[in-house]
């Protein structure tokens, strides 16, 4: 019971925040409701015992990526940006298009077939979810993934070198420069 | 708490650590030796490749997934591996010419493209959504990068955040559909998936949509249409080796991710395959209209080359729609064909520079065989190819492909693939007039191009042709390959 109220907290603080994302005119408040959409969704996830996915979308995305959205936007002073001027048909075609995907999907989730002739799900272990047991995994069975994310993260590192560099900063290198 | 730790069989996947040894050993080359030319980048990144592909060869194929069923060394992979690292040294190769004119580049370029290359090998040897996943994002982010690595000019700035932005759309989509698979199966191992959709061939709506959002996600990467948007731009604006590499190493991985998630018999989807084969007939369809349709108003020959592209993604992904034997084998043996002609033709764009103009429109190739007969013989070749003239390896290639079709009686879409080509040879063939008729249009000499790229340049023509005259070099190893799996 506990469970399910605080499921229907946060679920319905995550659509309201979701829906101020996209309709505030002003991109710091659209920032500040995205931080309380994942705040809320970390409240799912613990809903759902998942602990260490909800403290790591705290830590990563609400404290680091949220906060430079944050420093970006203050730095290019958007908040004076002109809001886009719809036609009011394809506003309505946009209304109609994201109901439609909407009702799309709970009708996919509502469908009964889901899972069915599937193996039966496995009993969920009490633990299951905790920060121990995601350690587990991840180093036993995804090991080579986590090691493969860490070539990944070397690649993107060199990238962003590149992409920073200023050309400028390379000319006394050159033969003859 | 027991904790079991699974066999690490590090030997296995050998080539993939010389590949990211190398990418670094490439970056501390330029650190320490101060060459004028940085041969000594393109000379680290040779060696290292040529250390991993004759690793590769050497290893033992065995169709049971390692590191606790995450990926798979069955000879698929072994054979992949050969056809990434050998065109990851023709990019090299092709790229050092390109990096000695514009000495920004170095010496991240390389590494970048060997960053890129891991991630390929990793796409081919996954046995799991999860590693097919990353190495897809391994491949996706250096290429980012390396499109817009050359600052001088806006439209590599323009290439990179169109071909940023709508890499992580896909990757959207790919998560998405990873996610609606994992749901309805629970699993995401590809063999689990298989064996569970074997047993119950149910399509659930949430399946079928997973099913189209990895479609839609792949197709991106391999620019079928309608989700080729990008591509012109993108291979336009990137500098001419990553082009290269976005073009064949790019596709191929995602043709091979699609071969890993939808094909491989009794593996993974190939029970559903009622449900997907329409989807990609229909693409394969418009992809090859599309594409060659596009290539035939094209001035600029890297958008010629662009739209060519998509085309050749068209024909493979019309092999791919059979779904048999025939059609993998076929897929791969072009694949093979398709690397050595497209990093060729790139090649032959970089070498045929004057001074300080890059080659850009088809124009600007006028006059070049007078010049640089070499040049222009070994750009007729790959044309020719391409287009698929008997003699060259586009020829037997696309023989095989419309084989497939025919064999699985998709009539109709061979049909439209002959006549497709046909239409090709126009744009194929007026670039070889230009080279060989036309005048050229002022007096500037085209630049000496380097040796590296003469190498290229050689071991593309000659691959073209021996494999044109005698297929059998690859087709016995590809045979082995699927009659294995």
């Amino acid at each position: 019971m506990v469970g399910a109220f605080f499921f229907w907290i946060f679920a319905f603080t995550a659509f309201f925040a979701g829906v101020g994302v996209v309709a505030s005119r002003n991109p710091m408040h659209s920032a500040i409701s995205l931080v309380a959409v994942l705040i809320s969704i970390a409240g799912l996830f613990l809903a759902l015992h998942a602990e260490f996915l909800a403290w790591i979308l705290v830590i990563v995305y609400t404290g680091a990526v949220m906060v430079l959205i944050v420093f970006v936007i203050s730095l290019l002073n958007l908040d004076k940006d002109e809001p886009i001027d719809y036609t009011a048909a394809r506003r309505w075609g946009m209304a109609a298009l994201t109901m439609f995907i909407a009702a799309f999907l709970v009708y996919l989730y509502a469908d009964p077939l889901i899972g069915a002739g599937h193996p039966a799900k496995p009993p969920v272990p009490d633990d299951w979810g905790s920060v121990q047991t995601v350690a587990i995994d991840l180093f036993t069975r995804y090991m080579i993934v986590v090691q493969l994310a860490g070539v990944l993260l070397t690649a993107a590192v060199i990238g962003a070198v590149v992409v920073a560099r200023k050309p400028e900063q390379n000319e006394e290198r050159e033969p003859g420069a | 708490m027991q904790i079991q730790v699974p066999e690490i069989s590090l030997w296995q996947v050998l080539p993939e650590l010389i590949v990211l040894a190398t990418a670094v050993g490439v970056l501390a080359s330029d650190l320490f030796v101060k060459s004028v030319q940085r041969v000594n980048v393109t000379l680290t990144a040779t060696l290292g490749l040529l250390i991993a592909f004759f690793t590769a060869r050497s290893l033992e194929a065995s169709a049971t997934p390692i590191f606790a069923g995450m990926v798979v060394r069955d000879s698929l992979s072994i054979l992949l591996d050969q056809i990434f690292l050998a065109g990851a040294m023709l990019v090299t190769w092709i790229g050092h010419e390109y990096a000695r004119r514009n000495p920004r580049q170095f010496p991240e370029f390389t590494a970048l493209v060997l960053f890129a290359t891991i991630g390929m090998m990793v796409i081919a040897m996954s046995a799991d959504l999860i590693p097919l996943f990353v190495g897809i994002e391994l491949l996706s982010l250096p290429l980012f990068v390396l499109a817009g690595s050359d600052k001088d000019r806006l439209a590599s700035g323009e290439a990179s955040l169109k071909y940023f932005l709508l890499g992580a759309f896909s990757t959207g989509f790919l998560v998405y559909g990873i996610a609606f698979i994992f749901g309805v199966t629970r699993t995401t191992n590809l063999t689990v998936i298989g064996q569970s959709l074997a047993a119950h061939a149910e399509a659930t709506p949430l399946l079928v949509l997973g099913f189209a959002l990895l479609l839609v996600g792949l197709g991106f990467k391999i620019s079928l249409a309608p989700f080729h948007m990008w591509a012109p731009d993108v291979y336009q604006g990137a500098p001419t080796p990553a082009t290269a590499w976005i073009a064949t190493g790019s596709k191929i991985a995602g043709f091979v991710a699609l071969m890993r998630v939808f094909t491989l018999p009794d593996v993974s989807f190939a029970a559903l395959s009622d449900y997907w084969t329409p989807g990609i007939w229909w693409l394969a369809l418009i992809t090859m209209i599309i594409g060659n349709a596009g290539a035939l108003m094209q001035s600029d020959l890297k958008r010629m080359l662009a739209y060519s592209s998509i085309a050749h993604g068209g024909y493979l992904a019309m092999a791919f729609t059979s779904g048999t034997r025939i059609g993998a084998e076929a897929t791969l043996f072009y694949m093979a064909a398709y690397l050595l002609m497209t990093v060729g033709a790139f090649g032959v764009a970089i070498a045929a520079s004057r001074s300080g103009q890059e080659c850009e429109k088809i124009a600007d190739l006028s006059g070049l065989a007078r010049q640089r007969p070499w040049l222009a013989f070994a750009m007729s070749i790959f044309m020719l190819s391409l287009a698929g003239m008997p003699g060259t390896a586009g020829f037997v290639g696309k023989l095989w492909l419309f084989g497939a079709a025919v064999q699985a009686q998709y009539y109709s879409l061979a049909l439209i693939g002959v006549l497709t080509t046909l239409l090709s040879f126009y744009y194929y063939l007026r670039v070889i007039v230009y080279m060989y008729v036309h005048e050229p249009d002022d007096r500037l000499l085209f630049n000496r191009y380097s040796f590296s790229n003469g190498l290229a340049l050689t071991v593309c023509a000659v691959g073209l042709v021996g494999l044109g005259v005698f297929p059998n070099l690859l087709w016995s190893t590809i045979r082995l390959c699927t009659g294995a799996v």
